[in-house]
């Protein structure tokens, strides 16, 4: 939650809101690995079918880690977003409701911010081109 | 031209700080393999926090931790010493070996290590189904690591064009053969005997803090660790005494190898009999 108060509200151009966050992911990673080394064999399930898959994450254990995933995973992708935008000079505006997504509903957030992008894009080549 | 800019004729101090920016200058592989077993101990310790499995009655997670800091303390040693010797002979098959071949064995060591911890089963001496077959490669793969440092150790022995204070060549050499040979015969006997405690209890609870050795009985365990640990020991005593420029050197490192080789004899014999390393300590 902090990491993405940092990402969100520290100005674009900081280099070090990056390195925090990707920290955060790796504390988070770090976590997820523990947790896996320590569950992995002691649930029953696969990937392989939906059963599979729910009886997985029946073990507290696993769905603490599926959680953990998710956390960093998005977290990431959060950091890339703010990295795109701060690389082509996007808005803050365009970009804060696609971290937002991002936090809440992961791949929608990284979505929408593909469509923020592709928009912001076609505006700026709109005004370079010549009236 | 050499023997006048090389660092490593009167050494000079290094602070912890430095150690791995110096370590990387001496050999970049080895460095990021000592660096990344220390940090893989990260996840490993907070495994060790959470979980309640437990091996010979301590946590699965001990035994994954203190083999990769014992091989990221190994990798960092046989990085140090590629310093010692020149860049043709690390471009030979022999140095090519002693860089690649451990590393590649010592992922792989810790891979089963990692595997047994996370199943909650014995890693060493288990001889259950598909477990036996990866305790029989480990143990090629723990007399290769082994052959990594001798190798090392004869090259430091014959290439003697990087220039080195005499004494702590010596200290390489003699470490590396003392590491190879008691490694060897402990680790050998070990494996035939099927067990470490000699008399005592067979468990690993109220062991030794941090090591983990038998307080009840004889632990051929102590001798390993003794054995193939000389090549960090040895060679920091020999630096020690060429650092405060002391006369006699190398008669020293020699006096100094034989006591210390004599020292991990004893420590096996003393398993042997089933007596307790460090019996005045409670």
């Amino acid at each position: 939650m902090a990491g993405w108060l940092v990402l969100a509200l520290t100005p674009l151009r900081w280099r070090l809101t990056r390195t925090m966050a990707l920290y955060v992911a790796a504390g988070l990673a770090v976590v997820y690995t523990a947790l896996i080394a320590v569950y992995w064999t002691q649930g029953s399930g696969d990937f392989g079918s939906l059963a599979g898959v729910a009886s997985l994450f029946q073990h507290p254990g696993l769905l603490l880690a599926g959680w953990v995933h998710y956390l960093a995973f998005d977290l990431l992708v959060g950091t890339w977003e703010r990295e795109e935008a701060a690389r082509l000079g996007m808005s803050r505006w365009a970009l804060l409701p696609c971290l937002f997504l991002t936090f809440l509903f992961g791949p929608i957030g990284w979505l929408a911010f593909l469509g923020v992008r592709h928009f912001s894009m076609s505006t700026r080549v709109a005004a370079t081109r010549p009236a | 031209m050499t023997t006048l800019a090389h660092p490593t004729l009167v050494p000079h101090a290094v602070s912890p700080v430095n150690l791995f920016a110096e370590l990387d200058r001496r050999q970049p592989h080895l460095a990021a393999t000592a660096r990344l077993f220390l940090v893989a101990t990260l996840p490993l310790l907070l495994a060790l926090l959470i979980d309640i499995r437990t091996v010979n009655d301590i946590s699965v997670w001990v035994k994954p931790v203190k083999f990769l800091v014992s091989l990221s303390l190994y990798y960092a040693t046989l990085g140090w010493f590629c310093a010692y010797l020149p860049e043709k002979a690390l471009r030979g098959v022999a140095g090519r070996f002693v860089i690649h071949v451990p590393i590649a064995v010592g992922v792989l060591e810790m891979a089963w290590l990692i595997a047994a911890a996370m199943h909650g089963v014995p890693s060493h001496f288990n001889t259950y189904g598909p477990w036996t077959v990866a305790y029989r490669a480990a143990g090629i793969g723990a007399t290769m690591l082994m052959i990594g440092v001798l190798v090392q150790g004869i090259l430091i022995a014959r290439h003697r064009d990087v220039a080195l204070a005499p004494a702590l060549r010596l200290s390489a050499v003699l470490s590396a053969v003392i590491a190879f040979a008691t490694t060897m015969v402990f680790a050998g006997y070990m494996a035939r005997y099927n067990g470490h405690w000699i008399g005592g209890l067979a468990s690993d609870a109220g062991g030794l803090p941090l090591l983990g050795w038998s307080r009840t009985g004889g632990d051929l365990r102590v001798a390993h660790f003794w054995g193939l640990h000389a090549s960090q020991l040895l060679p920091l005593a020999a630096w020690t005494l060429v650092r405060a420029r002391l006369p006699l050197a190398t008669a020293a490192v020699w006096a100094l190898a034989i006591a210390y080789a004599a020292f991990v004899v004893f420590t096996f014999a003393q398993a042997l009999s089933g007596e307790v390393f460090l019996p005045g300590l409670h």
